[in-house]
């Protein structure tokens, strides 16, 4: 059912002033494909992330999603693909500390139509399950723990069922152990429903699961690896 | 557009009763409060978001509440109290409809002789009295003789008439039958059967041992009235010209007689006379009458009308202090609001992130200001009504003016105005979080 292939062709980033953040020649992402993406920090990988959300910069090249080029889509357009297709998970969580698990999770009911709300709620709420998130409603995440966060991330980012998950180093606030089951746990949800994940991080454990690791260096994408 | 307001709207709008023309002004002033929120939310469910705002910033919003609080309440204060007085001033002076005094100022002798603020004035003679007494047209005309007092209360020679015109019938009590007998008003702290002796002027220049050994009881006290005469002790006109030693004002062969008609040869005078009419008409032609070379008449109505609309005028300027104010609180809290925004501006650009439209944005921020402004406005009415009163008790304990507070339809014109006009101008800190770049306010 996820039919969103990703192609990159001759992209170009900038930031301010005109500084080069990154290019990316050409890259193919099929749907329902796992990639990972590595390099040493403050080498693009973010902003790559960025780039295939439609937030960054395009001064050149296309990202396209399917039938989407989102370098030709103006702003409101590119959020409304974001909301219908695009799930992202943050580095630092970026939850809303004043509100429970699911009301973070299920935080589009704010903005998605009314007839969708039902459905979103109970997706946020079966995927904080299914990841182990207690106290769904009893507290408020100023209380949890990274670990936990970084649960509620991830089901946010899954609770309007997109067909593409970008996530940003989902691991790196972890130990080893919480690290390794949130790995299991999110590889597994994606692979199970099919959805194509991004994801960028320095967590080799994590690269191991995926189908691909790309590799991005000083603002170029240098290469990739197919796991096996 | 005049005409058309004229040829369209006047017609059905004179139809309307008063309060329903102010009933449809009000909504008309809340009206762009409620479209734009309409707007703006709908379709968007904001809440949990500027809840979360809410309690993020509650300190800064706490004092921006206050602020607005402040700004509203001085407004709503600033009109009420002067209704608030201008209506009490009003109903003191109902009783009297014309008063005869020597020429002079109206304004001196309508706080002497209505409000009870004493001074020294020239007095009337007894062939004057006479004539305005005996004039076809004059119902009653009563003698108001101030300048005693007994502990800070005025103690006023009149007549029994005047009294019954007052007070109507008495609270407690009888009126006064003989010289030494008393009534008193019903704030003076006496009771029934207590005898005091007056002294000669009023609070410290008061001459306590100038009239030892005229004694009065207390055998009367009246109904409120709302006015300083409520603090007055009332005695028998007579009575104070005899502790003055100026005889009784009646014939030598009369040595108890009480009230009029009095002997012009032996009337002591008077500061002032209130003259009640036969008839409502007649009041001009009486003013006319009594007003000459020796005494002047005039309407203690009119005088007042000229105090309110200086009282107005007061209002009207102190209402522009106020209108200022509330404008520079609302830029204030304005600024403070794009400021808060800023602080919030990570948790926007991950809405933004994550696919939220702008409207969603523009919804939370717009909200959160609204709710600021709402529960200012809110609270201001409450503060204005509160100090208002406080306000008004102090100046009816000291004046015995009874001032009494409500709130009205321009007080509530007032603030639904500046509740939409505010409401619309906090769609600018909204516009502005929408103009953040997103990746830069994601990263921090
Ligand atoms: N808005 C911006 N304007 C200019 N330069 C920027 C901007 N944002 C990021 N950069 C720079 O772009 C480069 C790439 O940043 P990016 O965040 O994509 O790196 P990264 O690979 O994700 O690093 P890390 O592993 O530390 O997260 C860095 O040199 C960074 O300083
Ligand atoms: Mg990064």
């Amino acid at each position: 059912m996820n039919s969103l292939e990703l192609s990159v062709q001759d992209l170009l980033v900038s930031g301010e002033r005109g500084r080069t953040l990154l290019t990316v020649e050409q890259l193919v992402v099929h749907p329902g494909e796992t990639v990972g993406i590595r390099g040493p920090s403050g080498a693009g990988k973010s902003t790559m992330l960025y780039a295939l959300a439609g937030l960054a910069n395009v001064a050149q090249g296309q990202v396209r999603w399917g039938d989407a080029e989102l370098s030709t889509m103006g702003e409101e357009a590119r959020a409304r693909f974001r909301r219908s297709s695009v799930g992202m998970v943050f580095q630092d969580f970026l939850l809303f500390e004043e509100l429970d698990a699911v009301s973070n999770a299920a935080i589009a009911t704010g903005y998605l139509h009314g007839s969708r709300h039902a459905a979103l709620l109970e997706r946020a709420q079966s995927t904080l399950q299914k990841l182990n998130v207690k106290d769904l409603t009893q507290r408020t995440i100023a209380s949890f723990s990274g670990g936990e966060r970084q649960r509620v991330a991830i089901a946010r980012a899954l609770a309007h069922d997109p067909a593409v998950i970008l996530a940003d180093e989902p691991t790196a606030s972890l130990d080893r152990k919480v690290a390794d089951q949130l790995i299991d746990d999110l590889v597994a949800l994606v692979r199970q429903e099919k959805k194509t994940l991004i994801a960028v991080s320095h967590d080799h454990h994590l690269h191991e699961r995926m189908d691909r690791i790309i590799d991005i260096e000083d603002g170029r994408m240098v290469g990739e690896v197919r796991n096996d | 557009m005049t005409d058309f307001y004229y040829d369209y709207i006047a017609p059905w709008w004179d139809l309307l009763s008063p309060d329903m023309q102010d009933g449809a002004l009000l909504i008309l002033y809340i009206l762009p409060c409620l479209i734009v929120g309409f707007v703006v939310v709908r379709g968007m469910r904001p809440y949990a978001l500027v809840k979360a705002m809410l309690w993020q910033f509650r300190w800064s919003n706490l004092v921006f509440v206050l602020l607005i609080a402040v700004s509203v309440a001085l407004g709503v204060g600033l009109i009420a109290q002067e209704r608030g007085l201008r209506k009490g001033t009003a109903r003191a002076a109902e009783k009297f409809d014309l008063v005869v005094a020597a020429p002079g100022s109206e304004l001196t002798n309508v706080l002497a002789t209505v409000y009870l603020q004493a001074s020294d004035m020239p007095l009337l003679d007894g062939a004057l009295y006479h004539r305005i007494a005996t004039h076809e047209q004059v119902d009653f005309a009563a003698p108001i003789a101030f300048g005693d007092s007994f502990k800070g209360a005025p103690v006023v020679g009149t007549t029994i008439t005047f009294i019954d015109h007052l007070s109507g019938s008495l609270k407690e009590g009888a009126l006064f039958g003989t010289y030494s007998e008393a009534v008193i008003g019903a704030n003076v702290p006496l009771s029934l059967g207590d005898r005091f002796t007056p002294a000669h002027g009023h609070g410290d220049g008061a001459d306590a041992e100038a009239h030892e050994g005229s004694e009065f009881v207390v055998t009367g006290r009246m109904e409120k009235t709302g006015s300083p005469w409520d603090q007055a002790i009332l005695v028998p006109v007579e009575a104070v010209w005899m502790v003055h030693g100026l005889g009784n004002g009646h014939g030598l062969d009369e040595p108890s007689a009480l009230g009029p008609p009095f002997d012009p040869a032996t009337f002591p005078g008077t500061p002032s006379i209130l003259v009640h009419a036969k008839q409502l008409w007649a009041n001009y032609a009486l003013k006319n009458a009594f007003t000459n070379k020796d005494s002047m008449a005039y309407f203690p109505g009119a005088v007042l009308s000229q105090l309110h609309s200086v009282l107005g005028n007061v209002r009207e300027v102190m209402s522009v202090m106020a209108v200022v104010t509330q404008i520079l609180v609302t830029a204030g809290v304005l600024t403070g609001l794009v400021i808060l925004t800023k602080l919030f501006s990570r948790r926007l650009a991950l809405l933004r992130a994550i696919g939220a439209p702008r409207r969603f944005l523009f919804s939370i921020v717009w909200s959160f200001a609204a709710v600021l402004i709402l529960a200012g406005s809110a609270l201001g009415v409450l503060l204005g009504f509160a100090t208002t009163r406080v306000i008004s008790g102090i100046v009816s304990a000291r004046t015995n003016i009874l001032v009494e507070v409500i709130l009205s339809w321009p007080e509530f014109h007032l603030v639904a105005a500046f509740v939409s006009l505010t409401v619309c101008l906090a769609m600018i800190p909204a516009f502005l979080a929408l103009r953040r770049p997103v990746v830069a306010d994601l990263r921090g």
